[in-house]
């Protein structure tokens, strides 16, 4: 069987994406960045083909060229001006300073496309109940609320309408009474049937001892193996990076873009960390072939 | 137990004092800083609800009122920028108390990203609708809330403040954190979003005037014929 990204267990993907969000946080050099974005891209790609973040692109393109254009427009800062328009300076510095900006906003929202492919909602909820046992069931129980109020809710609405009481024709402000007095009518209806959930709820033993869950994850060796791997990552760049490496200063004096050779390295380290689905995946592809190459 | 309020008191106010000395100390970090203070009280919240014994009924009702914040919205969608999740949010704070209302807030928020799909925006909006049903809950017994005036000037505030929270990560995404010192920088960014804010307020207002006193006597007349959430 071919070991995937998505088959670890929940609390190594977590770790993932929350390592990935804030060493972007971090790293904020454009050519570090760059890499960064490149290599969640080519996850992506491997993944469905662009598929998922197919339909995200009106907001990453958007988002990303704003505060590209918005940067130099509000901010006159630096002392390398490329050009005037009318008066207004454009520094070289605003210009990468909101390019570095549009590349994280850009790689955080790439990241947060996968983070919703793979960690589904089962897994963060099986997460909450290893640590926030009441919280979990309190999220759980409104998950399952929200399709059925949904189905109420278009019960409601037929009925309404039927008395001519409708959410889309008429004025602004009667179209918003309106909408809200579905609203009213679905929280009498649904205030009533809650008790009755209850009830069954504790007729079902609720709150004697532990819940168990029903999909449950074993923290197997190969997620400690990859949690050891991932950590160690995270320290190295972590002290790398509070010793001053990997970040451009723009004000006052912007620094070089180049990077040194020790920089390098880190990049290297970052590049090891963001590509570990694409290790998994590689790894899990070459054991495949060689089995089948035995046989 | 007076001495005990003061002490409190006095220990809240010790530690505000001293966050506002050192954010000016290390400016450089203090976005970090806050982050780190809100990250922390926001899980200081969750352990408390932990450790509360809540029976099912109750357990149920929060669930019940989060999942209808977050339904509300459907009815909504032809009328852009206006959903009524803040105002069951508020009114739900209002007659079951702050920790309620956090709660409420918080899971609704949540609840409706996970089907919708998260984003960078997910923790901003679970603080803004918690704070918002925080804060009726904690305001409830004053006297001008019991008036209509009073609830009207706290719907227009919190139209307007949630949308300051939500441009927060905007703010940070489109100019990072020295957008927050930099006044030119600020003020066209929230004129910008003041249209849909009062939007917002106007809505906020709406449904205070035409539906703030019959939700509060339905959640009312549940809560005392059940005796949940006292």
């Amino acid at each position: 069987m071919i070991h995937r990204f998505q088959d670890f267990h929940p609390f190594l993907t977590f770790f993932y994406y929350c390592g990935a969000i804030l060493l972007i946080m971090l790293f904020q050099h454009p050519t570090i960045l760059s890499v960064v974005l490149f290599i969640i891209l080519v996850i992506h790609f491997i993944d469905d083909g662009f598929r998922s973040l197919r339909r995200w692109r009106v907001l990453i393109f958007t988002t990303g060229i704003l505060i590209l254009v918005l940067n130099p427009l509000f901010n006159e800062r630096g002392r390398n001006v490329l050009f005037e328009v009318f008066g207004h300076r454009v520094t070289l510095e605003a210009l990468i300073y909101g390019g570095i900006t549009a590349l994280s906003i850009i790689t955080i929202i790439a990241l947060f496309v996968s983070y919703n492919e793979v960690m589904t909602p089962n897994k963060l909820l099986f997460l909450f109940s290893k640590f926030l046992p009441q919280f979990a069931i309190l999220l759980m129980l409104t998950l399952r609320f929200i399709p059925l109020m949904k189905r109420r809710l278009e019960d409601i609405s037929a009925v309404q309408q039927s008395k001519g009481i409708s959410v889309h024709e008429g004025k602004w402000r009667s179209k918003a009474k309106n909408g809200l007095l579905y609203v009213q009518v679905l929280l009498t209806y649904s205030l009533e049937e809650a008790i009755q959930t209850a009830d069954s709820m504790n007729a079902r033993e609720y709150g004697q001892g532990k819940r168990s869950t029903y999909e449950h994850f074993r923290f197997k060796k190969s997620d400690g193996i990859a949690l050891a791997f991932l950590s160690i990552l995270i320290f190295i760049l972590l002290m790398g990076r509070f010793n001053g490496y990997g970040y451009l200063t723009i004000y006052p004096v912007m620094g070089s873009l180049q990077l040194s050779a020790l920089e390098w390295f880190y990049v290297v380290v970052l590049s090891l960390f963001y590509s570990f689905p694409l290790l998994v995946e590689g790894g899990g592809y070459l054991k495949w072939r060689l089995l089948k190459s035995i046989i | 137990m007076e001495n005990k309020q003061k002490l409190k008191m006095a220990g809240l106010l010790a530690i505000s004092v001293s966050l506002v000395i050192i954010s000016v100390q290390w400016i450089d970090y203090y976005l970090w800083f806050s982050f780190g203070v809100v990250i922390s009280a926001f899980f200081l919240f969750l352990v408390r609800f932990e450790r509360k014994v809540i029976d099912a009924r109750e357990i149920v009702l929060l669930a019940v009122l989060a999942a209808i914040a977050a339904v509300s919205r459907i009815p909504f969608a032809s009328i852009p920028s206006v959903q009524p999740t803040t105002f069951v949010v508020m009114m739900a704070g209002f007659v079951f108390g702050k920790e309620s209302g956090f709660i409420i807030g918080v899971v609704a928020a949540l609840a409706s990203n996970m089907i919708l799909g998260q984003g960078p925006w997910t923790p901003w909006q679970m603080i803004a609708w918690g704070l918002v049903g925080f804060s009726a809950g904690l305001l409830r017994n004053q006297t001008f809330m019991q008036k209509t005036w009073g609830k009207v000037v706290f719907g227009v505030v919190w139209g307007f403040l949630f949308g300051w929270i939500m441009n927060m990560w905007g703010l940070i995404a489109f100019t990072g954190p020295e957008g927050f010192l930099d006044f030119q920088v600020l003020l066209p960014y929230f004129m910008g979003s003041a249209l849909f804010d009062s939007m917002h307020a106007v809505s906020n207002v709406i449904f205070l005037l035409l539906f703030s006193g019959l939700w509060v006597s339905i959640l009312q007349r549940f809560k005392t014929k059940y005796g949940l959430l006292e």
